[in-house]
């Protein structure tokens, strides 16, 4: 069981995912949306109290919200969000009983769980740049020009043919094995400066297998362009 | 509505908190921009003369055939912040067309990078900035600059270097 204090990270980091998911939503169809959060109230002496009332509000806010949106239209997305809150608010319920005061609780976190911190977040990243990347139509004349010229920087300049390449209209996505960390440095230096792409971002998920390679699946988006925004965790 | 119509709709949802809760988490936002000298910056001194060389005012390559490579370092102040960076600056001058290449890199506290945002120039000579906006972050993790500092060229007056670079968490 972990300790009271590393649970009140993970499911705070949780609501940071929550709220980063947003990031990426805010540019469009902001008509769509239908939550209403509830006004802040008045200031408790307490600034701590103050702010996890804000949260406790905010987060029975979203519930209702999510409730009445999952009603008309189930989702696995929906389902897990609502386990994510319902498991946030029972955590600041708990908060708001005791008497953790720790300025950064993160401190006492292993590794592994730190770890897992990280894993989660780019998970919930990775999930909403692949539902952006098939969200674009698919710009055929530069989608295989950059196709062409990633796949042949990468064999030239790092002697490894990419599993996989694929670009849409302005992100293009790359699935890579690198036999080490060495190999991995010199893969992501190369594919952030083809000369199609121009300044490029880039966002990596990455597996370390037990032999010491290394798979990694990175989107990227070029010509100045920016990724949406990222999740905080 | 397909599906990321209805994210987007939760998403507009979780703008309302995302907004609400920096309100109420976060201080005012403000700049907090560290500017580092580019002494701060390490790489290999190959040959002799060595490459690249160090001076008060900047790290400047002095081959005229080969590239030099070298990793800058920053300080994050906010050691649990994993809000990323707000924005990020480098000074440079280069003496030719071959390519000032730099990766922004952020890390996490186990040294793998989550997200890199790159820049390039391959105009002529000159002494230029490279402007980045904002980049992920990781609690506990770092960000930092990998310099590819291109030859100078004889006769050029102006040699390839690095000045200075900051950064802003906040």
């Amino acid at each position: 069981m972990p300790s009271r204090t590393m649970r009140s990270v993970l499911v705070l980091g949780s609501l940071a995912s929550l709220t980063a998911a947003v990031g990426y939503g805010m540019g469009a169809a902001r008509s769509e949306v239908t939550a209403t959060i509830d006004a802040p109230s008045p200031a408790a002496d307490n600034p701590r109290d103050d702010k996890l009332g804000t949260l406790q509000r905010q987060v029975r806010s979203l519930q209702r919200s999510l409730s009445e949106l999952s009603a008309n239209r189930p989702s696995a997305d929906f389902a897990r969000l609502q386990e994510q809150l319902a498991a946030l608010e029972a955590r600041l319920d708990e908060i708001g009983r005791g008497d953790e005061r720790e300025a950064n609780p993160e401190a006492n976190l292993t590794d592994d769980e730190k770890r897992a911190v990280e894993r989660a977040r780019t998970d919930v990243f990775i999930a909403l740049l692949e539902d952006h990347f098939q969200a674009e139509p698919r710009n055929e004349a530069w989608a295989a020009k950059v196709e062409s010229s990633i796949g042949s920087t990468l064999k030239a300049e790092v002697g490894v043919v990419p599993k996989l390449v694929e670009c849409q209209t302005k992100l293009c996505k790359v699935e890579m094995d690198h036999k080490d960390r060495e190999a991995e440095d010199l893969f992501l230096h190369k594919v952030v400066h083809v000369r199609e792409l121009g300044d490029t971002e880039a966002f990596l998920e990455r597996h370390e297998h037990e032999d010491g390679t290394i798979s990694t699946l990175t989107y990227l988006v070029g010509d100045g362009k920016h990724l949406p925004a990222t999740p905080v965790l | 509505m397909n599906r990321n119509l209805l994210r987007l709709s939760l998403g507009g949802a979780f703008a309302a908190l995302l907004l609400a809760g920096a309100a109420s988490l976060s201080p005012a936002s403000a700049e907090d921009g560290k500017i580092y000298p580019s002494a701060f910056c390490a790489g290999a001194l190959v040959g002799n003369p060595p490459i690249v060389s160090f001076s008060s005012d900047a790290l400047t390559n002095n081959s005229t055939t080969n590239s030099a490579v070298v990793v800058c370092p920053t300080i994050k102040d906010d050691v649990f912040s994993a809000a990323g960076l707000n924005e990020a600056k480098l000074h440079y001058c280069k003496a030719g067309a071959p390519g000032f290449l730099v990766d922004l890199r952020s890390h996490t506290s186990f040294g793998t990078s989550v997200a890199v945002s790159s820049k390039s120039d391959f105009l002529g000579a000159g002494c230029r900035t490279f402007t980045w906006g904002a980049l992920p972050g990781v609690s506990e993790g770092f960000y930092t600059f990998m310099v590819v500092i291109p030859p100078s060229i004889d006769g050029v007056a102006t040699k390839s270097k690095l000045i200075s670079y900051r950064i802003d968490e906040n």
